[in-house]
């Protein structure tokens, strides 16, 4: 039995989702009934979406749960179970975000960017005192 | 734009479906099952007797036990019986080896009359889906991390889901059966539309449950190291004096349940929490039963053990901690009567349904492809046999599960271990079934072997014990019935199923594609 | 429980009917516009009333727990019966609102 190492091609219009090609088509793909074999940057640019996701999107949900934690007009307990609760949607967000984009450089961007921006709100917090 | 983003939520809902379908579908059948826990257990301890005794009493029984066998332990706990559980359990914990790490607990169940240990079969009972749904039988914390992550996957692909359904309200009525594979996934888009309320509340409140343990990083910066502070102020009753090691003792309990039902204006106490029974600084944290929807962690009337005073008497949750109350206690649905339950549990049968029609949609789309050549490759293959194993495998390793509480000797030394050995290694087996034949034969095979384990539980109940159906309905004993007709209408089901599957096997139904030559569309532009 | 139960399926059938396809399927034939709004309208009505019984009954936390409950559980009935027993699927729905005002009576 031959064992093809392959990766799975997802066929949308089989998937029935009712919507058409979009600008996400494979370009030079053996049309002839075989399954083609994807390149390894399609591998890699996944895997980066995948890691940014689970690694990059955790970071960003964690950070906006402190960042809430600490600016939030609540007594201590209250604020960090708020800024707890809400941190899963932060990373619901996250990890959309990083499949929806262009790119899987903007994947990495687009979570480093508002980590930055959280730290350092959340940083100035610490300094103004409020924590 | 729009187009790329349905198409990239729509790959990510497969993938993340696919990955972490089948561990859903365990936690999703064993979550279900434990909505009818005590019941459970009263089926698989039927030696328990389900005697109705004052909470005084049952509570006296339980002190002078602990007290007797339990004396040097740092923490006693006592579950009183109630409506649905009629046993009187009591747990005490040692002081751990080395601080922080947990102490060792230990558990007995005792007759509520009499207070001597019940003379019960050991078993787990529905205490085993139960804490399997969130431990998954692996050593802690591991077990709650990977059921938390699969939380939040299971979150990813709902979201995605509602996505990517481009006619969720278009189809919201929509149901056509008799249709191969488009019926399958009107299945899937039924079970997961109509039920969305219930998915997306058990999803978000099971994130929010382990919340501490997964995101704890509010708690550091708020914290520091301290973090204990943090948790006595989120359940102020848990705040317990440190031990005096001075020697006093511990007053009688059962004049306490009074006092907290005064503060709760009637309410009923579901546990005792005793801290350093037998010391100065003895305290016991009566917790209310859970009738109430926001269940209130705090809520708990604590006593100084020696004197028996009122030490605090928490008030009303803030908000944030409220919404949290709500997150469990409709997670838990402890407040659920009858009718509810069983609505809880449907709904849970739903969702499990839901994943488990994705995994098969997943490997019936890509199995057309192959259809012709018959030959199927290595991940194909690999897809199939472990749906076949986490479906119709686990299923009838429940049912095993059962069988052997009714089979195994009552004398038998470590008997609940062996129950729970005998699930796995029905379901190992099962595994193995699925790879030895081929996919369409396997799921027939199991289908109809699950029926018969199923339709036996009954009928090796009533072979094994006077505890039968008959007794059962005559005596008003509705979980006892409940639970054979339950498994009765399981094993009628699992019958139908393997019918409909021989049957579909049997004709040739090759869908012929749209277009005639599909083209395949990937995440990433083309490089 | 059970006005809530009643006025939701009753009231899913009636959203359910005004729209074209399943109009179409239950009802052999196209729904006038007229009728589409004048069903929609009925549909959300009674789904408004049976949130007002589930709460009466109840109270709020345990009322909207129980509503969502029926809301799923009515959704899913009319929904599995449809393509098998269309003409019980409608039945019910006029049962459950002739049955309503018993249940409305008895629940208070």
């Amino acid at each position: 039995m031959l064992l093809h190492m392959r990766i799975f091609i997802i066929n949308i219009d089989r998937l029935g989702f009712g919507f058409s090609a979009g600008r996400f088509s494979f370009q030079g793909r053996n049309m002839k009934g075989k399954l083609a074999t994807l390149p390894m940057s399609y591998r890699l640019a996944v895997t980066s979406r995948v890691l940014a996701a689970v690694f990059g999107g955790y970071l960003v949900a964690a950070l906006a749960s402190v960042t809430l934690t600490l600016w939030l007009p609540l007594s201590r307990a209250e604020a960090v179970v708020t800024g707890m609760t809400i941190s899963f949607l932060v990373y619901l967000v996250a990890v959309l975000w990083c499949f929806a984009c262009r790119t899987a450089w903007s994947a990495w961007v687009g979570l480093l960017v508002p980590s930055v921006i959280l730290a350092t709100i959340s940083g100035a917090a610490r300094g103004l005192g409020l924590a | 734009m729009k187009e790329g983003f349905r198409q990239a939520m729509a790959w990510l809902h497969t993938w993340a479906g696919l990955l972490f379908g089948w561990l859903l579908f365990a936690i999703f059948l064993t979550g279900t099952l434990a909505y009818f826990k005590d019941e459970i257990s009263h089926w698989m301890q039927p030696e328990i007797p389900a005697r109705s005794v004052s909470a005084e009493t049952s509570l006296t029984l339980a002190q002078n036990y602990l007290q007797q066998h339990a004396a040097g332990a740092s923490r006693w706990l006592i579950d009183l019986p109630d409506a649905r559980d009629p046993g009187l359990t009591v747990r005490w914990q040692q002081a751990p080896a080395n601080p922080g790490e947990r102490g060792r607990f230990e558990a007995k169940t005792l007759d509520a009359q009499t207070g001597a240990e019940v003379q019960g079969r050991d078993s787990m009972g529905g205490e085993f889906f139960y804490r399997f749904h969130f431990q998954l039988q692996m050593p802690y914390p591991w077990g709650r991390w990977l059921s938390t992550i699969a939380a939040m996957v299971m979150f990813v692909a709902l979201i995605t889901g509602i996505i990517t359904h481009k006619k969720i309200f278009k189809d919201f009525f929509t149901f056509r059966p008799r249709k191969g594979q488009r019926s399958w996934l009107d299945g899937h888009n039924a079970v997961g539309v109509l039920v969305l309320p219930f998915h997306l509340m058990i999803t978000y409140s099971s994130l929010v449950i382990f919340m501490s343990m997964v995101m704890p990083a509010s708690i550091v910066a708020s914290y520091g190291s301290d973090v204990r502070k943090f948790y006595d102020e989120v359940f102020p009753a848990s705040k317990t004096p440190e031990r005096a090691d001075v020697a006093a003792p511990l007053a009688a309990m059962a004049p306490l349940l009074n006092k907290a039902s005064e503060q709760w204006s009637g309410g009923h106490t579901a546990r005792l929490s005793v801290s350093n029974p037998g010391d100065a600084n003895a305290t016991v944290v009566l917790s209310r039963a859970g009738d109430r929807v926001v269940h209130d962690f705090g809520r708990a009337v604590t006593f100084n053990g020696v004197s028996g005073q009122m030490l605090g008497s928490t008030p009303e949750q803030p908000l944030a901690m409220a919404v949290g109350g709500a997150f469990y206690g409709l997670h838990m649905g402890h407040f659920a009567g009858s009718v509810l339950r069983w609505l809880y549990f449907i709904c849970g049968l739903a969702g499990t349904a839901m994943i488990g029609t994705g995994l098969v949609i997943w490997l019936g789309k890509r199995q057309l492809k192959h259809a012709k050549s018959g030959v199927m490759p290595f991940e194909l293959r690999l897809v199939e046999v472990l749906n076949i194993a986490s479906m119709a495998g686990l299923v009838s390793a429940v049912a095993v599960f059962f069988l052997a509480n009714r089979l195994l000797p009552v004398a038998l030394a470590e008997r609940a271990d062996w129950e729970v050995n005998a699930f796995f290694m029905a379901w190992g087996l099962s595994v193995l079934h699925a790879m030895l034949r081929p996919g369409h034969k396997a799921w027939v095979e199991q289908l109809v072997f699950g029926a018969a384990l199923f339709v036996a539980v009954p009928l090796i109940n009533a072979l094994t014990t006077p505890w039968n159906l008959g007794v059962a309905l005559m005596q008003g004993d509705w979980a006892l019935a409940g639970f054979d007709l339950t498994c009765l209408a399981t094993g009628l089901f699992l019958a139908w199923a393997a019918w409909k599957m021989q049957r579909a096997g049997n004709t040739v139904s090759v869908k012929k594609p749209r277009r005639e030559t599909p083209r395949p569309i990937t995440l990433e532009q083309g490089v | 429980m059970l006005l809530a139960l009643l006025l939701t399926y009753a009231g899913f059938t009636a959203l359910c009917l005004s729209m074209p396809r399943h109009h179409d399927e239950l009802l052999s034939r196209k729904p006038s516009t007229r009728r589409r709004q004048g069903l929609k309208l009925a549909g959300w009505f009674l789904l408004g009333l049976s949130l007002w019984a589930a709460v009466s009954a109840n109270g709020w936390s345990f009322g909207l727990v129980d509503w969502f409950a029926v809301l799923m559980l009515s959704a899913l009935a009319l929904v599995l019966l449809l393509p098998y027993r269309p003409r019980l699927a409608l039945a019910l729905a006029g049962v459950s609102l002739l049955a309503s005002p018993v249940a409305a009576w008895a629940q208070c």
